[in-house]
């Protein structure tokens, strides 16, 4: 921690100091030799109580212990990584770049909770061991060692996740600390654990006919409860792609917020109705609200860190539940996509209004249209993949060209929407005049503005956003003030904001696809070999890409090429960990329409 | 290289991945030298009940088993 305020003036820009990376390593290194040894032991009757310890995980929670250890195991993990996520984001906002990978204390809490998530799934790989049953669709390791797929699943995200630290580094080399969540890398990192909480789901299937083979039975209530909090946990591991709308220092341009929050909607509350049954939906949007909500107050209440808030889900989880008390709910892929295209419409509409109350920038006419028309057909798309996940677990998906369409078309459509919203232009030739006027303190200053904007069509009635932002200043964080319209190209300020120090003070102009940025203050870099800009009384500045001022540290100057392999190497381990994840959904599914057909009463659905 | 903040700097990447990502490597290279291993072992025993078995019927046995028993 003390690195980080002592080296607020002059932060490198990339690279770990080599004495964290060897204390690290050892350390690591250490800690792998002992849960070898802890394998090799309990695997050879060295020990027992890692046996006793699921057996005893197991009585309590119903299932098998190759499933209750690694349920218990993976939930501390992704709380964990979830916690240094959301306080790793909070102090990039408030203080921004690290010096290395290592030297954020959040960094540690992210990394061990991504690596005690490869552990988790490998423990469900490493408990059963004397040929131990382990479910319909367990992976032969040898001929006395099956492992439930779903743990090789869990393990795979975490080590996908996993690869996205080394890479992150090497990616910060290239191409300078990006300081966006929206790093390829960090996607990854996200997406490793977001999705590893499906393979919990598969893994608590694969366990219940492990159960129902031994005759045992857990109560349908806990059954029920366990599932809507894993459900629950999909939802914030697809959410957390939102942080920046969250922390009121996005990046992007609008129309993103409500599809992502669609899209993570979808999914989830669709396949924990189909699923799980009745109260479900709700039951996870209400576990991610208690979930997200407790992590908010951790970070900001007693780290002291930048605030932020989050989705409301809980107006798409009652759509969902609605909409099964009809007919459709005996369709699933039609009741998926109604599902979605309710999410999509309805959904976003309540979410609107939770939005415009609770987050620091409402979504105006300006979006709704473009918004709407990138929303529906991604929530329709996540609905659709939901209804699969649900029937994959009941062991009735449709045909795998179907279902191969429906995966396919969804990533496409996902990627088609995400292009759009990537696209945003910067004006040629456009500027904005501001009058600065002093109101802070000494040694704390700060500004009102009066802002005109030229020419005088760049924006018009409504816009997205104008407005001022101040982050990475340390201390409060961030400061955005949505500035009121006082003429036809007019604005000013209606609080101050902070410049000086380390503050990075700049106008956000967002209308349509223009998005575009004036700095107003920036501070003087010697790392990146930047000069101050000044916040003058009166000036004139051009519009320039906002990456300029929000990402000084991107190099921009790294050649194309690389840039272009650097993403694709990110493209293909996200679709094999996408694929992974549908491949054994498939496996599973199988293994139980064929189990089904064997003996029919053993597992009647719900 | 002194980086400007005065310390010094991991620059190799393959340095800096060790703490993340070796470990993981290392677990999934024991499991897989396991089950590796058990597939050879079985694919040994398997061709052993298979001369065993073709010894019994000599009649049918092709020359080259024969060969290998002896």
């Amino acid at each position: 921690m003390h690195q980080l305020l002592l080296t607020a003036k002059s932060t490198p820009v990339g690279g770990a100091a080599l004495d964290q990376v060897i204390g690290l390593s050892v350390a690591a290194l250490f800690v792998t030799a002992i849960l070898l040894f802890i394998a090799w032991q309990h695997r050879t009757h060295r020990i027992e109580w890692f046996h006793n310890l699921g057996e005893r995980l197991g009585a309590t929670t119903g299932g098998p212990g190759w499933v209750a250890i690694p349920t218990a195991f993976v939930t501390s993990s992704l709380i964990i990584a979830l916690v240094g996520f959301m306080w790793d984001v909070s102090l990039h906002a408030g203080r921004g770049r690290d010096e290395g990978p290592l030297a954020n204390p959040a960094h540690y809490l992210i990394l061990y909770g991504l690596f005690a998530l490869f552990i988790a799934g490998m423990s469900a790989v490493i408990y059963p061991r004397d040929g131990d049953d382990t479910g319909i669709a367990a992976v032969r390791i040898t001929r006395h060692w099956y492992a439930p797929v779903s743990g090789v699943l869990i393990a795979a995200c975490g080590l996908y996740a996993l690869i996205g630290f080394p890479l992150d580094d090497i990616w910060h080399r290239l191409f300078g600390q990006d300081v966006t969540l929206w790093g390829p890398t960090h996607i990854m990192l996200i997406g490793g654990a977001g999705l590893s909480t499906a393979g919990i789901i598969l893994l608590h299937r694969e366990g219940e006919f492990a159960r129902n083979k031994a005759g045992t039975t857990t109560s349908e209530m806990a059954s029920k409860i366990t599932l809507s909090i894993a459900f629950g946990a999909l939802i914030i591991g697809l959410s957390v792609f939102q942080a920046e709308f969250d922390f009121g220092i996005a990046q992007f341009r609008l129309v993103f917020q409500p599809m992502l929050i669609a899209a993570a909607a979808a999914l989830p509350l669709v396949a924990a109705r189909l699923y799980v049954g009745r109260g479900a939906a709700v039951g996870a949007a209400v576990l991610f609200l208690a979930m997200r909500g407790a992590v908010a107050f951790l970070v900001t209440d007693v780290f002291g860190q930048a605030p932020h808030v989050f989705g409301f889900y809980l107006g798409s989880a009652i759509l969902i539940e609605l909409l099964a008390l009809t007919k459709l709910k005996d369709e699933p892929i039609i009741f998926g996509a109604v599902g979605g295209l309710l999410i999509g419409t309805v959904g976003s509409a309540i979410e609107m209004f939770w939005v415009d109350r609770v987050f620091q920038f409402p979504w105006p006419r300006d979006i709704w249209l473009e918004g709407l028309a990138m929303t529906v057909p991604v929530a329709i798309a996540s609905g659709l993949c939901g209804a699969l996940f649900a029937l994959g677990l009941h062991g009735r998906l449709p045909r795998p060209t179907v279902s191969r369409a429906i995966v396919i078309g969804s990533v496409v459509v996902l990627a088609a929407a995400t292009a759009n919203g990537l696209y945003a232009t910067v004006p040629k030739e456009a500027s904005a005049s501001m009058t600065l006027a002093q109101v802070g303190v000494a040694g704390q200053p700060k500004v009102m503005a009066k802002v005109t904007i030229k020419p005088a069509e760049l924006v018009d009635d409504h816009p997205a956003w104008i407005q001022i932002t101040a982050w990475q200043g340390g201390g409060d964080g961030v400061v955005t003030d949505r500035l009121r319209r006082t003429g036809a190209n007019t604005w000013e300020s209606t609080k101050p904001v902070p410049v000086g120090g380390n503050w990075k003070t700049l106008l956000r102009v967002q209308d349509g696809r223009t998005l575009a940025a004036v700095p107003i203050f920036l501070p003087k870099d010697e790392p990146l070999k930047v000069g101050e800009v000044r916040a003058k009384a009166n000036f004139t500045r051009d519009f320039v890409p906002e990456i300029e001022i929000l990402q000084r540290e991107r190099k921009l100057d790294a050649p194309m090429w690389m840039w272009g392999v650097a993403n694709v190497v990110v493209l293909l381990c996200s679709l094999a960990v996408i694929g992974g994840t549908a491949i054994v959904t498939a496996r599973l599914s199988r293994r139980i329409a064929v189990r089904e057909d064997e003996d029919e009463p053993a597992t009647a659905s719900r | 290289m002194m980086g400007i903040g005065e310390r010094l700097l991991a620059h190799h990447a393959l340095v800096v991945a060790i703490p993340a990502f070796v470990p993981a490597i290392i677990v999934v290279g024991v499991v897989l030298y396991i089950a590796a291993r058990d597939r050879r072992e079985e694919r040994e025993e398997n061709e052993l009940a298979k001369q065993q078995r073709s010894g019994e019927n000599s009649t049918h046995a092709d020359p080259g088993h024969k060969e290998q028993r002896g």
